[in-house]
């Protein structure tokens, strides 16, 4: 048989480095990389980083009205924050708003994630439309929605008188402030959040489904047994991020309810912003902001420490 | 050819005098998406219980879609699928008592090999005492048992197969889908498969219906095979009747390794032309009636002439040494390369000229569409279809 | 029964499509008709009329409103595109000392809420004089970690023997990156950038602290003056600002909403 024998040339015989040449080079390595790096790592260095560390200065210091420490109080602005009773009401209020929001919100997503993935004519139109509300904007939406509340000419008054009840001032009343910003606030997080379930949902392997249909499962029970295990980190991701977000609602507030009314929608990031914007206190409003961030990593810590356990990776 | 007592026990039958009642019955049945040409037409075949029917052909021809239409996933366009001889175009998959090995697998990832294999069995309300003796027999065959409480992520491809397998064996059903379950593995591991896997549904007599598009397979695994190429059945028969005798020039190439030689010929009195080419004086066997035919010749019957014998020669284009054969490949006409399979190692150059020798009788005939011109040896088989 | 059930399936699709709707429907409804029509309780405009629009440019500089946010949300998705690449290369393709350690560092940052930094960024604003200036409003947001992160598990995608194959023919880094990896990742840059720009354009908090007058006011803080002027007067006026408001959005999630359910999928299995 034939055979060619290529001739390649023997490789140039290993020059020896010496360290200062293998430094030299590993110098030059570094530089290249830092200056693709450069602009995220000055940006994250000036507005977050160092943020992060002039906000805890500023909670142990009194400050002035142009936000310029003034006297070192230690702990004093963590203490009389734990004494206020307007804190532990934004607190609970908070609270309140997130479990309002954040369940309803995956559990209607979901449902709408279901009927929108089945293969149907048309079903494009409808999937559009339940991703439309990630294009309202927080202030479309909530003017809107202020409209809709209006307690004398707004539609949902209208439709209540319309059926017998008494119309109430939504947003103007104590008792309904809440329930109502949380409202509006689930709608406009529909539209990501179907979304990012929808994806999921289109995740899943065809073939499990099919398998199910050939044992003989009913739609429900392949239900749980197939879409909700495999649709777990989605779910999993999808209630955190949200879970986040709600924590750090302000936008609808400020539009609705600036707060009000008597504090009943005074979550933490308004009083954040009174505080520090509108009495000028940047120190305790700086002591406000840790404990949020504290609340917001406990809160993410607890949900990866017990939710994600039923979490099924593949 | 052996005849085996199992492969021809319906000719026996039938040569009693007794109707076979088949298991499953497609008659004409047709499927196409949309208004588009049909992704399979004209699907009539007769499967007998306990039978291993293999459904082969290139990719894209149409054998998952059939598979499908058995298994209820899909409605038929037009035609019937009959099952113990009812109409069940409208039965549910679920009510057609069937079990399906997909070619991924389809694992719950979530699940351990013994929920994987016991969940099939939950949605039917089968007791659970039941369930688990089903389980663990099944687990015992197929050597799954030290691994039933991990989950699918951990296993190798081998054991995945076993699973899907195990799953269609719990469920006890009297007929059992398969799309290609081997294709995801190594070679080695393939052929291991195939042989347990037969020898499997002889012990529990299951019918399979088995899709595969590597023509090893099915000659090997099949009592039964339909060739198919385009959505359009091409011929069905044992695997030694569709070797020995394909109904056209496609079934004639696609089964058998290396694949049968072909050329175009001209009928002459006492000769053929081939490829206007190469003349071949024929003696003993009856030439067909037509002017233009295609000629078929299996590369094993072509043989190295022995001196003083009449030959043909030929000069070697390319060789291969397997080992155990030689496969030579030779111009048998301007780019026309016939390939001749020969026992034993040969020495042999290439650009060397060599004499060939072949048996007339081992040639086949096809019209110039490619249909098989002369009677086939083994009579056709009959389906009765019950109204 | 197979028909019985489609047609179950598309009442629910259609009752839940005008739940969904129902809003962004009032709005337009309302926005055609005019302040006595509104008053009196109507629900259907006897005659449509546009005296709303016109009134919506002209109460409050609604054009100017809107083309601050857009340039504005333009210019963050602009730098946090090439911020976010120029990083994520870097992790993916370059090596270098620290260079995993960098890419926790990033991370990090996805933890720390933005609150926690607002009072401080606000004080540096202001003291760099970028109040009241596009500056203040786009420079801040052009690091994103979520952006490096989402590159980088795009870039990661893209075979490494691409890459081996251009240092051998001597391309250099910057030109690999700018010829192959960023058109092989247009999926990912899409996605970013149209969930970049909603992000941007969706501003709050931000644009009220930093901007002051309305010649660099952004749409969302537009509407909110808006608002507060036509109290209980104007309604009308107020939803046809709002239909214009959220035009632009709609047209880029119904034109991106391919890519980006693609681009989320690909998310969605990290």
């Amino acid at each position: 048989m034939n055979e060619r024998v290529s001739t390649v040339p023997s490789p140039a015989p290993w020059s020896v480095r010496t360290k200062r040449e293998a430094r030299q080079a590993a110098i030059k390595s570094w530089l290249e990389g830092m200056v693709y790096l450069c602009p995220s790592l000055l940006l994250f260095g000036v507005f977050l980083f160092y943020p992060l560390g002039r906000t805890m200065y500023l909670s142990v210091f009194h400050t002035d009205y142009q936000g310029h420490p003034t006297e070192f109080v230690g702990l004093a602005h963590f203490v009389a924050l734990l004494q206020d009773a307007s804190f532990w009401h934004s607190l609970k209020a908070t609270v309140l708003f997130a479990a309002l929001t954040v369940p309803t919100t995956v559990a209607v997503s979901f449902g709408l994630a279901l009927l929108a993935h089945e293969t149907r004519k048309g079903i494009g139109i409808f999937r559009t439309i339940f991703a439309s509300t990630m294009g309202m904007s927080v202030g479309v939406a909530s003017v809107i929605w202020m409209f809709m509340y209006n307690p004398a000419i707004g539609i949902i008054n209208r439709l209540v008188s319309a059926i017998g009840g008494t119309p109430v001032s939504w947003l103007l009343d104590q008792d309904t402030a809440l329930y109502a910003v949380a409202a509006a606030t689930i709608w406009m997080n529909i539209g990501l959040t179907f979304l990012l379930l929808l994806a999921g949902l289109q995740n899943i392997d065809p073939s499990l489904y099919e398998s199910a249909r050939i044992a003989g499962m009913s739609y429900w029970r392949q239900l749980w047994t197939v879409t909700v295990p495999l649709l777990s980190p989605t779910l999993f991701f999808v209630t955190t991020v949200s879970l986040i977000q709600a924590l750090q609602t302000f936008g609808q507030i400020d539009f609705l309810t600036k707060g009000g009314p008597v504090e009943a929608t005074n979550v933490f990031v308004y009083a954040i912003y009174r505080e520090a914007f509108v009495n000028y206190q940047f120190g305790s409003a700086s002591a406000q902001a840790l404990v949020l961030f504290l609340i917001i990593a406990i809160v993410t810590f607890l949900q990866f420490r017990f939710a994600e356990r039923k979490v099924h990776y593949q | 050819m052996v005849f085996t007592k199992m492969d021809y026990d319906g000719i026996e039958k039938e040569e009693r005098g007794e109707k076979r009642m088949a298991f499953l019955e497609l008659v004409e049945v047709t499927k196409s998406y949309g208004g588009k040409k049909s992704a399979v037409e004209n699907v009539n075949v007769a499967i007998e219980s306990g039978e291993f029917f293999v459904l082969v052909g290139p990719s894209g021809c149409g054998k998952s879609t059939i598979l499908r239409l058995i298994a209820g996933l899909e409605p038929l366009t037009s035609g019937y699928v009959l099952i113990d001889g009812q109409v069940a175009n409208d039965w549910p998959p679920h009510a057609r008592r069937l079990s399906m090995v997909f070619q991924n697998y389809a694992l719950y990832p979530h699940l351990t090999v013994e929920q994987n294999m016991r969940i099939v069995l939950q949605a039917q309300k089968v007791p659970k005492e039941e369930q688990v003796k089903r389980c663990m027999e099944a687990a015992e065959l197929l050597g799954l048992t030290d691994v039933l409480h991990r989950k699918p992520r951990e296993l190798s491809g081998g054991q995945r197969q076993r699973v899907a397998l195990g799953r269609a064996i719990v469920a006890q059903t009297p007929l059992c889908l398969m799309d290609e379950p081997l294709s995801n593995l190594d070679a080695k591991l393939r052929a291991k498969m195939r042989s347990e896997l037969r020898r499997l549904q002889r012990q529990l007599g299951m019918t399979v219906i088995y899709v595969t598009h590597d023509q090893t397979e099915a000659m090997t695994m099949a009592d039964r095979m339909m060739i198919l190429h385009d959505g359009r059945p091409q011929q069905i028969g044992s695997p030694l009747d569709v070797y020995n005798s394909p109904d056209n020039t496609f079934v004639a190439s696609f089964i058998g390794t290396p694949p049968m030689n072909l050329a175009e010929a001209h009928v002459l009195n006492h000769s053929l032309l081939l490829q206007n080419e190469r003349p071949i004086r024929l003696r003993r066997r009856s030439l067909p009636k037509a002017e233009r035919v295609i000629v078929g010749l299996r590369p094993e019957h072509i043989e190295p002439a022995e001196s003083g014998e009449e030959s043909m020669a030929v000069k070697v284009s390319h060789v291969e040494w397997l080992g155990n054969e030689t496969l030579v490949t030779f111009e048998l006409a301007k780019n026309l390369y016939w390939t001749a399979r020969w026992n034993g190692q040969w020495r042999i150059r290439l650009g060397e000229v060599v004499p060939l020798t072949f048996d007339e009788q081992d040639f086949l005939f096809f019209d110039a569409s490619g249909k098989r011109i002369g009677a086939p040896s083994i009579k056709r088989e009959e389906v009765w279809v019950h109204q | 029964m197979k028909i019985a059930r489609a047609t179950a399936h598309y009442v629910l699709l259609c009752l839940c499509s005008v739940v969904i709707l129902f809003p962004v429907a009032y709005a337009l409804l309302m926005s055609l008709m005019d302040g006595a029509a509104i008053l009196s309780g109507r629900l259907w405009p006897e005659k449509g009329t546009l005296v709303n629009y016109e009134a919506a440019f002209q109460q409050a500089p609604l054009g100017r409103y809107l083309w601050n946010s857009f340039f504005v949300a333009f210019m963050i998705t602009v730098g946090r595109l090439i911020v976010s690449s120029l990083a994520a290369f870097a992790f993916v393709f370059l090596r270098f000392p620290g260079r995993d350690r960098w890419f926790y560092v990033c991370i990090a940052t996805m933890l720390v809420p933005w609150e926690a930094t607002v009072i401080p960024n606000f004080l540096t604003i202001q003291a760099l004089g970028w109040t009241n200036h596009y500056a203040g409003l786009i420079v801040p947001f052009w690091a994103m970690a979520f952006g490096i992160f989402l590159l980088r598990q795009q870039f990661k995608q893209i075979p490494h023997e691409l890459y081996e194959a251009a240092q051998l023919s001597g391309m250099g880094n910057f030109r690999f990156f700018c010829r192959v990896v960023l058109p092989l990742s247009k999926t990912s840059l899409v996605t970013l950038a149209v969930y970049s720009f909603l992000d941007a354009w969706n501003m709050y908090l931000w644009p009220l602290l930093v901007t002051n007058d309305d010649r660099v006011r952004t749409v969302q803080i537009g509407l909110k003056q808006l608002q507060t002027q036509e109290i209980a007067s104007s309604w009308g006026v107020v939803m046809a600002a709002a239909v214009i408001a959220m035009l632009p959005t709609l047209l880029l999630l119904f034109a991106g909403q391919k890519q980006l359910r693609k681009g989320l999928m690909q998310g969605a299995i990290q």
